[in-house]
C-alpha cells in the first residue's frame, strides 16, 4: 500500500532503497531456494543436468545468461591450491556494462561445497580469468542491474540474488583485492602480482547463507 | 531530495525456521568430477590437459567465445 507521501507501507519496518534491493533479492533468493528444494534439487545440480562433470568443461557449456545477459557464469571443477573447504567447484561470474559490449570483467568467483552449498567468494587473480580489470570503485559504481526476479531460469535467478543478497559483501571483497594487489606489488602497473601463477585468488569472503538470509529477512521483518 | 524521502516501510512474518528448512532441502550431493588424468588418452597423444594449459595460460577466463578452455584457466575465451 502506498500512502500520500508515495512511500511503501507493507508492515512494520523502514528501509532505505539500498537495504530495499538487498531485501528483495534476498526474497528472491528464498523463493529460489524454494522451488529448488520441491524439486530436490540445487543450483549445480541443475547446471550439470545429471551429467557427471568432467574437470576439462564449463557448465553450461555455453555459459549462463542472467539480468539480460549483462552477466555471464559458468561452474567448473578443477585443482587449485587454494580451494575453499569442501569445494566442489566454483562459479566464475563476470559482467559487461552493455548488451551490445564484449568487454567482460570477471567480477567474483563463487565456491560451491559437495551439497551445492556456497561456501566462499572470491576475488580471481587477473591471469587466471583475463578480460577487463577494473578497480573495486569502478566496478561499485558501474555494474549493471541483476533484477534477479525477472529471470525465468532458476538457477540464474538464484545466482542473480545471491550476488544482490551479498552486494556489500562483494564491494568490500574487491576493495580488499585492490589492496591486496597495492601492498603486494612493487610494479606501477602490478604485473609482478597479476601475473604471479603462485597466486590464485587475491581476496576471499566466508559464505554463512542461513545467517544470511536470516539478517536480512527476519531484521526488517520485525523491526518497527 | 531528502534522505528520508528515500526510506520505505516494509515488512512480513518469517520464521528463522523456515530459512534453514528450505535450505535444508537444496543440501543434494553432486557427482564427483572425473579428474582429467583418467580420460582415456594422454599428452602422448596430443591431447592437452588443464595442467599444462595452467602453467601458462588463464584457466578462468572468458572472452570471445564465453566458456572454452581458453588462454585464461577461468576467462571467457
Amino acid at each position: 500500500m502506498r500512502d500520500g507521501r508515495g512511500t511503501l507501507q507493507h508492515g512494520l519496518g523502514v528501509m532505505t532503497w539500498h537495504e530495499l534491493d538487498q531485501y528483495i533479492s534476498a526474497r528472491t533468493l528464498l523463493s529460489a531456494i524454494v522451488q529448488l528444494g520441491r524439486k530436490e534439487t540445487n543450483p549445480v545440480l541443475m547446471i550439470l543436468g545429471g551429467t557427471t562433470p568432467n574437470m576439462e568443461h564449463r557448465y553450461p557449456p555455453d555459459g549462463m545468461s542472467f539480468a539480460q545477459d549483462c552477466w555471464r557464469a559458468f561452474y567448473h571443477s578443477h585443482e587449485t591450491p587454494d580451494k575453499a573447504p569442501n569445494e566442489h567447484g566454483h562459479f566464475h561470474i563476470f559482467a559487461r556494462k552493455k548488451k551490445e559490449s564484449d568487454e567482460w570483467t570477471h567480477v567474483v568467483g563463487l565456491a560451491v561445497d559437495i551439497v551445492g552449498q556456497p561456501v566462499e567468494w572470491f576475488a580471481a587473480n587477473k591471469w587466471v580469468v583475463r578480460g577487463i580489470w577494473h578497480p573495486a570503485t569502478y566496478l561499485k559504481r558501474h555494474l549493471p542491474p541483476l533484477d534477479p526476479h525477472e529471470d525465468k531460469n532458476l538457477a540464474a535467478q538464484w545466482l542473480a540474488a545471491l550476488l544482490g543478497t551479498y552486494r556489500d559483501e562483494i564491494n568490500d571483497l574487491l576493495v580488499a583485492r585492490d589492496s591486496f594487489v597495492e601492498t603486494h606489488s612493487e610494479k606501477d602497473d602490478h604485473t609482478d602480482v597479476f601475473e604471479d601463477r603462485s597466486i590464485w585468488k587475491l581476496a576471499k569472503c566466508h559464505i554463512d547463507l542461513q545467517s544470511k538470509l536470516e539478517s536480512v529477512l527476519t531484521h526488517h521483518d520485525t523491526a518497527s | 531530495m531528502k534522505r528520508r524521502a528515500s526510506k520505505i516501510i516494509f515488512g512480513s512474518a518469517l520464521s528463522v525456521a523456515a530459512i534453514a528448512v528450505a535450505i535444508d532441502h537444496t543440501r543434494h550431493p553432486l557427482p564427483e568430477p572425473i579428474a582429467v588424468e583418467q580420460r582415456a588418452t594422454s599428452a602422448d597423444e596430443g591431447v592437452a590437459t588443464i595442467e599444462d594449459q595452467q602453467s601458462e595460460e588463464a584457466p578462468c577466463a572468458m572472452d570471445g567465445a564465453p566458456c572454452a578452455m581458453g588462454e585464461a584457466p577461468c576467462s571467457m575465451d
